[in-house]
């Protein structure tokens, strides 16, 4: 899984690279916000893979929801980018033109309930549990023991 | 009526400051308020800090002149809130706890065993933080000129009185709890604006017709400045948010790691709150000059002056001033914090001396009672000796920002506008992605964040100057994170035979939970 996520990181780095180039050289700048709206749903979604993995565990129910919510934040910025620009007569939506409503929908909405609602459900199996966190403070209460020992010898 | 509104502000931020000093009595109250804040007052403490005055006023300013463009600023706020707790939260709480770590150079020091990319990452946090202390001092002064009517400089002076009241004394204690009274009222007086906004132009679809008769494109879903701006604001604010040491750090101060279940989700509220004014007022206004009600503002930062003064009740205008000064110096607070840390314990160690963190460390692994009673003794001096100096760094970084809001505007502008992605492009690689992959090497790790301070000084510097251009639809910061990101990743490739040998075994588990 962190394979994954590095390669989507990477994937995205190097098309939000291109994009860049795009408008700095002055080639194809026509492709540059699909490049860049493509690279940085990726680079975010390879940094939530890379957040979500843990060593020999499947984390389903996050990855899962990584899968939705980063197709949602992807359709939410290109399908505005594929719509026609809309005009001052054009149809609303939730008293907002269509496309932006679509955007901010996709890209605000969906993202800001799924991600946090799904953290809080997952947390116990996915994230970190009583057992996770007593394990790793195992060695430094084992540690606390020795120096406590050896203060009251002191005393 | 907004100078009671004031004066009682700034007296409950005294108050509250007076009493975090009577509870900070060690060095690590003072840098992480002795890891002991609850939930709630941590989520809406790290909202306060995350949300500077530019939300109240430059963010509203930006909508008006850009529209939906500006937007793109806040809009990553659906994910970064619970990425950031996804992808830095848990691991820096626990790494904080396993090694007893101060300060986010702290955790970068330890990830990679490495006190040249711990000293050379606060480096990059304090040249940050100048400009940003310096920037928000200027801004509070203005806000306390409005309110008291006493002119600039006086304000100046007045705010850094106060944030020195509550700074120094309390340190990150009196920090965080002034955070949540401030943090309580952003939300609240952005919520109640935001509600006159809407009734002000009549709804949404009057305002959104409204300024579509003057210029389509504002509602647009790119909004004015097309899609490449939009675009860019959007990868650096979302990416550059993990990156961001006043708020990374705050993470160490939680009590109980598992609480952070929940942190997502009352973050998210308390930012959807606070961030309402920052749309609502840009277009309200906006819809206010297309309907021809008002004159063009010859400034877009006047836009939130303009509607209070115009559209709200004396008292909520009072509230929203005082909210204004609670968001800037919410924000200076956790940056003079940081700065001090940087300075009495971060570059120090770099240069190989040890503080009373490390002795600690010693005490636990020493077997001889003379060593475990000698170390004791010298962490009581240490610490007492870090908690003198934290409080000395707070007052010179406080007093360094006030001389410096006093320099040209333009000069204070320009080290105001480059902290954000400076800490985007040298914190996110290392540490971000640092403690998720353990690919990642000190190699590549110092590679990045010297690559991201130096080209984000070089170029800010030249496009200042005026020595390069950039096209509409590049920024620099977006420049400088996808080049650092790019040298962290292929660097730490490059050296991959040296990842194992580099992450230590408590590291590693911290990583692997």
């Amino acid at each position: 899984m962190q394979r994954a996520g590095i390669i989507l990181l990477l994937s995205g780095l190097l098309a939000v690279g291109a994009a860049y180039a795009c408008v700095l050289l002055g080639i194809a700048a026509a492709a540059a916000p699909w490049w860049l709206a493509s690279g940085a749903t990726a680079v975010l979604a390879g940094l939530a893979v890379l957040g979500a993995a843990r060593r020999g565990r499947a984390t389903p129910v996050l990855t899962a929801t990584i899968a939705a919510s980063f197709t949602s934040v992807l359709a939410g910025l290109l399908i505005p980018l594929a719509l026609p620009a809309p005009d001052a007569t054009g149809p609303l939506l939730l008293g907002l033109p269509f496309p932006t409503a679509i955007l901010l929908l996709l890209v605000g909405l969906v993202p800001l309930v799924l991600l946090p609602i799904a953290y809080a459900y997952a947390f116990d199996r996915e994230v970190l549990s009583d057992d996770d966190l007593a394990a790793l403070r195992a060695p430094s209460r084992a540690a606390e023991q020795v120096a406590g020992r050896a203060s009251e010898r002191a005393k | 009526m907004n100078i009671a509104v004031g004066i009682s502000y700034f007296l409950c931020c005294a108050a509250i400051g007076w009493w975090a000093s009577r509870r900070t009595r060690t060095a690590e109250d003072f840098f992480v308020a002795g890891r002991s804040i609850g939930l709630v007052p941590f989520a809406i403490a790290a909202m306060a800090s995350t949300l500077s005055g530019f939300a109240f006023i430059g963010g509203p300013g930006l909508v008006y002149a850009m529209g939906m463009t500006a937007v793109f600023i806040i809009l990553p706020a659906s994910l970064t809130n619970t990425l950031g707790a996804w992808v830095l939260g848990k691991r820096l709480r626990l790494l904080g706890e396993v090694r007893q770590l101060v300060t986010v150079p702290d955790a970068i020091g330890a990830r990679y065993r490495s006190p040249a990319a711990q000293g050379l990452s606060a480096v990059a946090i304090l040249v940050g933080i100048v400009g940003y202390v310096g920037t928000n001092i200027l801004a509070l002064g203005i806000v306390v000129d409005a309110i008291f009517g006493v002119g600039l400089m006086p304000g100046i002076w007045i705010g850094t009185a106060t944030l020195l009241a509550y700074s120094v004394g309390g340190g990150i204690l009196a920090g965080i709890y002034t955070d949540v009274f401030q943090g309580l009222l952003m939300a609240v007086a952005s919520a109640v604006v935001f509600v006159f906004a809407l009734d002000s132009g009549g709804g949404l679809a009057a305002i959104t017709r409204a300024i579509q008769s003057a210029d389509p494109a504002l509602m647009g879903p790119w909004g004015a400045r097309g899609a490449m701006v939009a675009l860019s604001f959007f990868f650096v604010f979302a990416v550059g948010s993990l990156g961001q040491p006043h708020v990374a750090h705050k993470y160490y101060m939680l009590k109980e790691p598992r609480r952070l279940r929940w942190y997502p989700l009352i973050m998210t509220i308390a930012m959807i709150l606070a961030q309402l004014l920052f749309v609502g007022v840009g277009i309200a206004v906006r819809a206010t000059v297309a309907r021809g009600d008002a004159p063009p503002l010859t400034s877009p930062d006047e836009a939130t002056p303009y509607f209070l003064l115009n559209h709200v009740p004396t008292f909520v205008a009072a509230l929203v001033f005082s909210g204004v000064a609670a968001a800037i110096m919410s924000t200076v607070s956790s940056f003079l914090s940081i700065g001090a840390a940087a300075l009495t314990h971060d570059i120090p160690r770099a240069f190989g001396r040890s503080g009373a963190r490390a002795n600690a460390g010693r005490a636990a692994d020493a077997n001889a009672v003379a060593d475990v009673v000698a170390n004791v003794v010298a962490d009581a001096v240490a610490d007492a000796l870090t908690l003198k100096r934290g409080r000395l760094w707070t007052v010179v970084l406080c007093l360094a920002g006030a001389v410096l809001a006093q320099a040209s505007g333009t000069l204070v502008a320009f080290l105001g506008i480059f902290g954000y992605g400076l800490f985007a492009s040298t914190l996110v690689p290392a540490l971000a992605i640092g403690l998720n992959w353990d690919g990642a090497t000190r190699e590549g790790a110092i590679a990045s964040i010297a690559t991201g301070l130096v080209l984000t000084l070089a170029l800010e510097t030249a496009a200042w100057i005026k020595l390069i251009s950039i096209p509409t639809g590049v920024t620099v910061s977006g420049l400088t994170l996808v080049t650092s990101l790019l040298v962290f990743i292929a660097v730490s490739l490059a050296t991959r035979r040296n990842a194992a040998e580099q992450l230590d075994a408590d590291v590693r588990a911290v990583m692997e939970t």
